[in-house]
């Protein structure tokens, strides 16, 4: 591609020319422009392509439960790790969970270190969200002893490196490593908690987390006026985008999540298209995911 | 069926609305909207100076900084203040007014419900009240599937959302309330994505729920939020009526 | 962002109009503005506007574990973050030293004075007590935030009524508002902030400065007093220093405008409780 060159002005003498990546770095909107009124994008996928996913099972073994997830070039390790708390005061009998995105300048350039970003606020509130009002996980389950103590379970994903579509991979981080959650079983006595300390954990001495179901999501970008819908968006792609739609399904198809922020009003004919591949896409991920 | 907010007898009615503009002094506009029990306060400076780091070359940036009611900021009001921000973003003719800030305050003053939605409609007022310049009005309506009934409930008190299956917010722009040939002719970019359907311009649902029910949401929301553009349109008109009439005095 | 300075001619004008015996908003020396209270439909929800300054005041409460060392205190806490609302000057998470001293002047006021009854929030010694929170979000700055937030916080705190709660042995029921009627707090007094603006060495002093008076004071003198002329807090941070007696006159004033202000919060409580 760098071999290439575009001109500026066609039929105009004297044309300037510029090698594609001196346009890129001039006009990196209209560089982008000229690709998708072609139907590819710069990294040679079409519009509705997906970036490759893998997805690996228990990849930190001090976590009660691991997952390591790369879309392209975003890659992001999620680790559950369970904590005996005290519960509240008005849900005596109810355990947290609790998700927290981190994103640190580790992944990418544009993160500053210090407290959490808005993005990554952003990010974990909304898989918060998903999590919570699609009841993935009854809280209840978390419960030790009424009142007393229940298990709190952290969900902390990790961005290693950071190409865009945080959203999708960090859920499905999440709900990978909450499905390869193992805790051992507490017995209270009296105000003491005891686990059972053995090396080889079974049905007898540990649990696993009942999940109601599995929210996985697709994430679209929409680029120009024109309303172009480009899923998976890398981070330079995301970096020239005015908007985004994300919907989030379980295994039976139904919504847990959407939205659609920024960019012009979008129709419903756009809306039941992100839909439609949303549910190819997260079938495709649940396969990954069994196959694992 | 009954709601369980008593004083409203349908499922589409909204809470009576009101707002009222210009009540601060030291922003350079502000307003506050009210849907029934939730009230938001909201105030606007700009275009004023902006801080090296957040300068933009070719526009103005925009700030938006939500303040809960109670306790002090937190991940919530940071996904809301992003939600508030890329809805405004594409509405302020930024490029009028580049290296300069514009800087939102959203200030909770009662929670009943529906206070993002309150919040966007107040954000909306303290623009237009403030002169910045937009190029279009937008208003938005929050709704919710009743997990027991499983019917459409618009506006709901905080009570009702405790019971909600899904909740959704939608912001409709008053450029999608102009019949489509129009807006066709106008606006050349969008005439390929236009269905002649409600076009939301922002739209955040949770819960469960099938698309069947989603669009069935666009639709009765759309619909609603005609009736806050209508609102909006008046109390500014009336506004500038009134400043027009001092002036002349 | 940065303030812009009042003009020489602007302070040239007030001080002149000072030394001859008048405030440039017409008001006499030792006047407060115009106080308005106005509450929400929830119990502890005030807004007050002193002339163009204006707060909300939410209180908010929940049940919590005490401290092992106090098992029968309660707890009550202020949050007086200014918001970048009430004026540029401020930025959000970031302290100014106006947000320090007026977050250090109610806490002296309202905590340290024991305006509050924190062991009468006691649930279960040990166990469970209440915890009472006060959010003071500043909406507009036109001067003396400090007063009006005074005002603001104890009104709410007034005006405010927790759940009812029954224990019986360990178990502890808290009765929704709907169900059985909300209790009061138990204030022990009242305490009332006034702030004096000092001009040409403390030869001029007046009550309640406006946003331009504060810019061109030479410094100011907080009392805080309650209805029985006991002075709960006093401070004088910095500025021109100034005669003893000075300070004894303004305690002086000071009583009898805390007297006024305890009475218009009191009608407006009655007024209100009238209403519900």
């Amino acid at each position: 591609m760098a071999s290439t060159s575009i001109s500026v002005s066609a039929a105009e003498s004297p044309a300037f020319s510029f090698s594609a990546s001196t346009f890129q770095k001039l006009h990196p909107v209209e560089f982008f422009r000229k690709f998708i009124s072609q139907g590819v994008r710069p990294d040679g996928r079409l519009l509705e392509g997906f970036r490759p996913t893998t997805v690996h099972k228990n990849v930190v073994s001090t976590a009660n439960g691991s997952a390591m997830v790369r879309i392209g070039g975003t890659t992001v390790i999620c680790g559950v790790k369970a904590e005996v708390a005290e519960p509240k005061m008005d849900s005596p009998n109810q355990g947290y969970l609790v998700p927290n995105v981190e994103l640190s300048p580790m992944c990418s350039s544009s993160f500053r270190p210090g407290p959490p970003s808005e993005q990554a606020q952003a990010v974990s509130e909304a898989i918060n969200r998903v999590l919570k009002e699609s009841k993935v996980l009854d809280l209840t389950d978390l419960c030790i002893e009424e009142g007393k103590a229940v298990w709190a379970l952290w969900a902390d994903v990790s961005c290693v490196s950071y190409d865009g579509n945080i959203y999708d991979a960090a859920l499905l981080s999440v709900m990978t490593a909450l499905s390869d959650v193992r805790i051992r079983k507490p017995t209270y006595n009296e105000g003491i908690i005891k686990v059972s300390g053995a090396e080889i954990l079974d049905d007898e001495n540990s649990f696993t987390l009942n999940l109601a179901r599995t929210p996985l999501s697709a994430t679209f970008s929409l680029f120009d006026s024109s309303m172009a819908l480009l899923a998976d968006a890398n981070a330079a792609e995301e970096a020239i985008c005015q908007g985004e739609i994300s919907v989030t399904l379980d295994e039976k198809g139904q919504i847990c999540a959407l939205s659609k922020v920024g960019a012009a009003s979008s129709s419903q004919t756009l809306l039941r298209q992100c839909i439609a591949t949303a549910r190819t896409r997260t079938d495709e991920l649940r396969s990954i995911i069994r196959s694992q | 069926m009954a709601r369980l907010d008593t004083t409203r007898t349908s499922a589409h009615q909204l809470r009576p609305f009101s707002s009222s503009q210009n009540l601060l002094n030291r922003a350079d506009g502000s307003a506050q909207f009210d849907f029934g029990g939730s009230s938001v306060l909201c105030s606007v400076v700009g275009p004023a100076e902006v801080k090296l780091r957040d300068e933009k070359l070719n526009k103005a940036t925009l700030e938006v900084i939500v303040r809960p009611l109670v306790g002090l900021p937190g991940v919530k009001d940071k996904a809301c203040e992003r939600a508030i921000r890329e809805t405004l973003e594409p509405i302020v003719i930024s490029a009028l007014h580049p290296r300069t800030l514009v800087q939102i305050v959203v200030q909770t003053m009662k929670d009943n419900g529906s206070i993002l939605s309150t919040a966007l409609n107040a954000a909306i007022m303290a623009l237009l009240d403030a002169g910045i310049p937009l190029n279009s009005i937008i208003g938005s309506v929050t709704c919710i599937i009743d997990s027991k009934t499983n019917e459409i409930l618009l506006d709901p008190t905080t009570e009702e959302i405790a019971r909600a299956k899904s909740t959704h917010v939608f912001v409709f722009d008053n450029k999608s309330s102009i019949p489509s040939s129009t807006s066709a002719s106008m606006d050349v970019d969008i005439s390929n994505d236009d269905d002649g359907s409600p076009r939301p311009l922002f739209s955040e649902s949770t819960g469960l729920f099938t698309e069947e029910e989603y669009l069935e949401c666009v639709n009765i929301s759309f619909k609603a939020c005609q009736a806050v553009h209508g609102f909006i349109r008046t109390a500014v008109s009336k506004k500038i009526e009134k400043e027009h009439q001092q002036t002349q005095a | 962002m940065k303030d812009t300075e009042p003009s020489k001619n602007e302070r040239e004008f007030l001080l002149e109009a000072l030394r001859e015996g008048a405030r440039i908003d017409g008001r006499k020396f030792y006047d407060f503005r115009t106080l308005r209270i106005s509450f929400g439909s929830d119990y502890g929800a005030v807004e007050v506007q002193l002339g163009n300054t204006r707060i909300l005041a939410k209180v908010s409460c929940e049940v919590i574990r005490p401290y092992a060392d106090k098992p029968t205190e309660g707890f009550l806490s202020f949050s007086t973050e200014i918001s970048p609302m009430a004026s540029t000057v401020f930025e959000a998470g970031r302290q100014t030293d106006e947000e320090v001293l007026v977050s250090r002047m109610i806490e002296k006021a309202m905590r340290r004075s024991r305006a509050l009854d924190t062991e009468g929030l006691c649930i279960i010694a040990g166990e469970k007590v209440w915890s009472i929170r006060v959010d003071i979000h500043f909406l507009d700055h036109d001067g003396n935030l400090a007063d009006a937030a005074c005002i603001a916080a104890i009104t709410a705190l007034m005006h405010f009524r927790r759940p009812d709660v029954t224990v019986v042995g360990e178990e502890v029921t808290v009765h929704p508002i709907e169900q059985r009627n909300p209790v009061p707090l138990s204030i022990h007094h009242i305490p009332i902030s006034v702030t004096f603006a000092l001009f040409d060495k403390g030869e001029r002093m007046v009550v309640d400065p406006t946003y331009l008076e504060e810019q061109i004071m030479e410094g100011d003198l907080a009392l805080t007093l309650n209805v029985h002329k006991e002075i709960c807090a006093l401070s004088k941070a910095g500025g021109m220093p100034l005669e003893l007696e000075k300070v004894v006159q303004c305690s002086k004033i000071a009583a009898v405008k805390v007297q006024e202000i305890t009475e218009q919060i009191e009608a407006a409580l009655a007024a209100d409780k009238k209403k519900r």
